[in-house]
């Protein structure tokens, strides 16, 4: 203000006053909707940990422990031991299966592949995304459970010397490992659209100069495309693995659930939090409400940890790339 | 713009006058048989809780607002678990269950809500659907049947399966039970059943969800359907309808005057006739009837309204709802794979739909 000349002294301060209005308003809204954020998390967390309480206090410290869930019996027994586990057990090995083909399907989109047909092939991806997970559940049923069972039994009766494969009761079907196959394919497009999207991020001189320098094809997404790539590919798989611990609907459908921890991936059985809170809630009564609250703090926190570990990742993996530690 | 909206109105204001009188007459020639006019008050009214009880119930409402328009009935089936939580917080007007509510629940509704009347609307037989090669008519005693659910029977050419099937081409295949992974009034109704008749072979309990000694879970009976027509010596439960839609083999099982029976609407009804009728009407299925073609796996679904209503215009057409389901509704029953209420309960629920203060 001191250095506007005085003729112009009053519409020059206006104009001051406008945008500084107009700051003030931009900043309001986006303090206010950085705090809602902020307010919706910590109501989360109140709520479930209000709803929670009483169940918690029921159970006590059984309910990390123990692996059935009756808690509307007399007495009540319930506890999310056998869920957690197979929570993490069938999305680590969906990711196991997703991984290798999504971060192959992005590369072949945006590296190998004709521009046109590398377009194409990013709206069918996309369109994988926006199928309801109940469809996806419903075709896991009944399309894709029976016939991964040739192939599980072919696993079973030729390496079922490894306990992972192994299947003590000759019945195949609705098992944590096709539920984690339905998973995968769920959360494919997830990975591979943002995989796509950090790819093609990557500057188009670092190809050339690999180019130059005599890399193959193959040097050259290794040394230039991949290095730079590595902390969003990292985010990538965190999302979809954050969607295949909560995905609820389709693993209900297909598991056959059941409350026990077991690694034997070929055997019916198997449950998830999310996927027990589908099939438990209509006909809960008071203290399975809150068991059902209880567990899904616990889905919650499972969560939120595994969402910590990848940004700690990818924040080395940042450091170690640009050389400081 | 705004004339023809006033046009609209006054034409959609007349033709349900002209609709309310025309429903008057079809009441007479209505198509379902019956002679009885239908009392018919206008307004909206919803009800949610078993799925059980949803087809007919969804039946009930068209032939109920075909007869009475001006009145709209919605119903959810989101469970009875779910249902008797939302008749407790008010949010719906009736509930429905398929297990009564338990002293806690009823207490809660009571001092929410006031006095609950509970009423039996509708009843069905439990099928037992199967999945074995060769086998088309598969007879069960309740001992074998317990046995088979307890995981103490594992193949299908089992010697008490023998017994029970004589001269059978039994196959040498595992049996593989198939439950509810959901809690379900269709659960508790089958292991109510099974501790009757057979308590020291199930020892499982009855509830709308046990502890499994054997089997896989699967969701809901549309689950449980789909999984017994998936594996290969399956063996599972569900209501009527869902072994009738997927055509799978229904078995027949052995009620207490020795015969083996299918549960078609004539078998279920007479053994639902052979429950005892409590005042309150709070009736529990016998397992065990005599007569001789009762199918025993047969049970009752209940729906809850408070015994006085709060809002007198809603209350009338619960009322009128109510009389025509405990009705003339019941001859819907055996075309949806239900069966009609016994006459004898008919009567008693009309009085306390009757008995509901508006």
């Amino acid at each position: 203000m001191a250095v506007a000349a005085p003729t112009s002294e009053p519409r020059a301060s206006r104009r001051a006053r406008d945008v500084r209005r107009g700051d003030r308003i931009f900043r309001g809204l986006t303090v206010g909707a950085g705090l809602l954020i902020l307010g919706l998390i910590v109501a989360i967390a109140v709520f479930l940990v209000w709803k929670a309480l009483p169940a918690l206090r029921t159970a006590g410290f059984h309910f990390f422990t123990e692996k059935t869930w009756f808690p509307d019996a007399k007495p009540a027994k319930f506890g999310v031991a056998a869920l957690a586990f197979g929570t993490v057990l069938s999305s680590v090995i969906a990711l196991v299966l997703v991984v290798p083909v999504a971060i192959g399907a992005a590369l072949t989109l945006t590296e190998l592949a004709p521009r046109r047909l590398g377009t194409m092939g990013g709206y069918l991806v996309d369109v994988l995304a926006a199928v309801p997970s109940v469809v996806y559940g419903l075709w896991g049923v009944y399309f894709l459970v029976p016939r991964l069972i040739p192939m599980q039994r072919w696993l079973s009766d030729h390496v079922g010397f490894i306990p992972l494969f192994h299947n003590t009761n000759n019945t195949f079907g609705r098992s944590v490992f096709a539920a984690s196959a339905v998973l995968a394919i769920m959360i494919l497009p997830i990975i591979a659209a943002i995989s796509r999207e950090v790819f093609r991020q990557v500057p188009q001189a670092n190809r050339e100069a690999a180019l130059a320098l005599g890399a193959t094809r193959w040097e050259t997404i290794r040394m230039a495309v991949l290095p730079p790539s590595r902390s969003g590919v990292i985010g990538a798989i965190m999302l979809g693995l954050g969607r295949a611990l909560g995905e609820t609907i389709a693993v209900a459908l297909v598991l056959a659930a059941s409350f026990n921890i077991s690694f034997r991936i070929f055997e019916p059985g198997g449950n998830t939090i999310a996927a027990n809170i589908a099939t438990k809630f209509g006909e809960a009564g008071s203290v399975g409400r809150e068991a059902l609250i209880a567990s899904g703090l616990v889905l919650f926190a499972i969560t939120l940890a595994v969402n910590m570990a990848a940004r700690a990742v990818v924040y080395r993996s940042t450091r170690i790339a640009e050389g400081k530690v | 713009m705004r004339r023809s909206l006033w046009l609209v109105a006054i034409l959609a204001a007349l033709s349900m006058v002209a609709a309310a009188c025309g429903s008057d007459n079809n009441n007479k020639s209505s198509s379902s048989g019956t002679t009885v006019p239908v009392a018919c008050d206008p307004g909206t009214i919803s009800g949610a809780g078993s799925t059980f009880v949803q087809n007919i119930a969804q039946q009930w409402i068209k032939d109920f607002q075909a007869k009475c328009s001006g009145a709209t009935v919605t119903y959810q089936g989101v469970g009875s678990g779910a249902g008797i939580q939302q008749f407790t917080a008010g949010t719906i007007d009736f509930g429905a269950s398929d297990v009564l509510m338990t002293t806690a629940e009823e207490q809660g509704a009571v001092a929410k809500g006031g006095q609950v009347t509970t009423i039996p609307w509708s009843g069905g037989g439990i099928a037992i659907e199967y999945n074995v090669s060769g086998v088309t008519d598969l007879k069960l005693s309740p001992a074998t049947l317990a046995g088979i659910f307890a995981g103490k029977i594992k193949t299908w050419n089992d010697q008490a399966i023998k017994n029970d099937n004589s001269g059978a081409n039994l196959p040498s295949t595992g049996i593989q039970v198939v439950h509810r992974s959901d809690g379900s009034g269709t659960t508790a109704a089958f292991t109510g059943y099974l501790t009757a008749v057979a308590p020291t072979v199930w020892t499982a309990g009855s509830a709308k969800d046990v502890p499994w000694p054997t089997g896989q879970g699967a969701k809901g009976s549309d689950g449980v359907t789909a999984a017994v027509k998936q594996t290969s010596g399956a063996i599972g439960y569900a209501e009527v309808s869902f072994a009738k839609g997927s055509q799978l083999a229904i078995a027949s099982i052995k009620n207490e005057a020795g015969n083996f029976e299918q549960p078609d609407a004539k078998n279920v009804t007479d053994a639902l006739t052979e429950a005892q009728v409590p005042p309150d009407l709070k009736i529990k299925p016998n397992f065990k009837p005599t007569t001789a073609d009762a199918y025993p796996i047969s049970t009752f679904t209940f729906v809850l309204a408070y015994s006085k209503q709060k809002d007198p215009a809603k209350g009338k057409l619960l009322k009128d709802y109510l009389t025509y389901a405990v009705g003339a509704g019941q001859s819907a029953a055996t075309g949806l794979f239900y069966a009609p209420l016994p006459t004898d309960l008919q009567t008693k629920d009309k009085a306390a739909v009757d008995a509901i203060q508006t």
